[in-house]
């Protein structure tokens, strides 16, 4: 069974993952490409793009007013 | 989309401050409701209106540069795939197992963050940032 610190641990270790690959791109000066681009590239894509606008609409209704 | 600096800066200032008077409004009220409507509405125009941009460039035909760097770049940024599978499968495991507690999900921890008015501007306004972003990427 899996407890509450456990939980949080494997989060952490996410966001570490996350800020360490987006530091990768910084530092590699675009030689690998950030969440950012990658975000981007998909935006290049109509249906990406609105995927992403929707999924982001819903992250604010849920998170700020239900 | 380009803006000059000037409207750069006084369209961060006043998201800024609309963050803050966001972290004024409770959940499940009708305040919250309408200040999270707002960016909503000018989310869909200005998404309205950047797709229309962008079909209008791609009539242009692409520069050689742009259609040779695209490939290599697209080939690297497989990797991200990994950690974004990795934290949708992990809410999806919090999601399903109960009690929340021991098992958060990325809302309740979000939920930790929007019980300070600091850090409900903070979550806000992160939150207009990365719809801008999105909208005019």
């Amino acid at each position: 069974m899996i407890g509450r610190h456990t939980t949080l641990i494997v989060w952490a270790v996410l966001g570490a993952v996350v800020v360490a690959g987006q530091l990768t791109a910084v530092l590699s000066k675009g030689r690998f490409p950030g969440l950012g681009t990658v975000v981007g590239r998909v935006t290049t894509y109509r249906v990406g793009r609105y995927l992403l606008v929707v999924a982001w609409m819903w992250l604010g209704w849920h998170a700020f007013a239900r | 989309m380009t803006l000059g600096r000037w409207w750069m800066g006084a369209i961060a200032a006043l998201g800024f401050v609309y963050a803050v008077l966001a972290s004024f409004t409770r959940p499940f009220t009708g305040g919250a409701d309408v200040v999270t409507a707002v960016p909503l509405v000018v989310a869909v125009l200005v998404t309205a209106r950047s797709t229309w941009e962008l079909r209008r460039s791609h009539e242009r035909e692409p520069a050689v540069g742009e259609i040779d760097a695209a490939p290599r770049r697209k080939r690297r940024g497989i990797v991200w795939t990994a950690p974004i599978l990795a934290g949708a499968g992990w809410e999806l495991y919090c999601f399903v197992n109960l009690p929340r507690a021991a098992h958060p999900t990325l809302s309740s921890l979000l939920d930790i963050l929007d019980a300070t008015r600091a850090g409900k501007a903070v979550a806000f306004a992160s939150w207009l940032v990365l719809g801008w972003f999105l909208v005019t990427v």
